[in-house]
């Protein structure tokens, strides 16, 4: 592709040093006169504004992914935190039974946050007289994040001899 | 456009997502205290029914409710003095009595900057204790 353009005089010198004019190549003309002609459109900044909200915009959506994505791993984290200490609570008032525990924690985390935490675990461990129980789990990101968030919360609560 | 503004606007999301973003995050942070306030309240008053209801005098409930109260409390991280707990057993702890336990916490909002601003989170919890159940005494 050849571009053609008839500008006239196109070096610092043009109008004065004809020989210099004359020595120009029309190769060298038409690279002047492509690279004014950028310059002018550089320096009108047309499209600057499109672009800078364009920028703006990508960086408002990913803040909002942000926070959605924390409030819904502080909920989770909150709620696992809740479903331990209800495991231990019926652990206790059920004689010890790890299993109920067990069963009761993953019935609270799935009850209130449905498919949003994954990889539910529950351990439950007695030492002497007192129950632990930790429940675990992962959340998934929102977006192409390739990574799940842990949450992690353990509960205790002291055994009683039944009358 | 002038050649001065070039970028402008792109600085002045920044600056408007980053000064916007604090008030945010202080919000999530209050919510998340609500949050946490709300299940922990809720099972504390439940908690402490339990063993008020267990308990075989009124001394040994009280003591047995403000631990059990401490303990949800402490499941979610909350600091019990924040925590108030008013219960009542106009009977006693009989078997047949009622008993009515309420726990009102107090988040701070601002994290304690300004002590006079709080969101009130409360819970109440009735029961009756078993009139054929088993006790400790």
């Amino acid at each position: 592709m050849s571009l053609h353009f008839d500008l006239g005089d196109v070096g610092r010198f043009g109008s004065r040093d004809m020989d210099h004019r004359e020595r120009t190549t029309g190769r060298h003309r038409q690279r002047r006169a492509f690279e004014r002609l950028w310059c002018a459109r550089l320096l009108e900044e047309r499209g600057a504004t499109p672009v800078e909200s364009v920028f703006g915009l990508v960086l408002l959506v990913t803040i909002a992914v942000a926070i959605v994505q924390v409030s819904l791993v502080v909920y989770a984290r909150n709620v696992v935190a809740a479903a331990a200490h209800e495991g231990a609570r019926v652990a206790v008032e059920r004689g010890g039974d790890p299993r109920t525990a067990a069963r009761l924690a993953e019935d609270v985390v799935r009850g209130a946050t449905g498919r949003l935490v994954d990889d539910l675990e529950v351990a439950i461990a007695t030492v002497g007289r007192s129950l632990h129980i930790r429940v675990t789990g992962s959340v998934g990101t929102l977006g192409p994040l390739p990574f799940a968030i842990r949450v992690d919360e353990d509960a205790s609560a002291r055994l009683f001899d039944a009358p | 456009m002038s050649g001065d503004s070039r970028g402008a606007a792109l600085v002045e999301a920044v600056l408007l997502c980053v000064i916007l973003l604090i008030p945010v995050a202080w919000g999530l942070a209050t919510l998340d205290q609500i949050h946490r306030a709300a299940l922990a309240s809720t099972a504390a008053v439940r908690d402490a029914g339990f063993e008020a209801a267990r308990s075989p005098d009124l001394s040994t409930a009280e003591e047995a409710i403000q631990g059990a109260v401490a303990a949800a409390l402490h499941s979610q991280d909350l600091d019990d003095e924040n925590a108030e707990v008013t219960w009542s057993a106009p009977d006693g702890v009989a078997r047949g009595s009622r008993i009515e336990i309420e726990v009102r916490y107090r988040v701070e909002v601002l994290g304690g900057w300004l002590p006079f601003v709080s969101v009130p989170v409360s819970a109440r919890h009735a029961l009756y204790v078993q009139p054929f159940g088993s006790r400790d005494a």
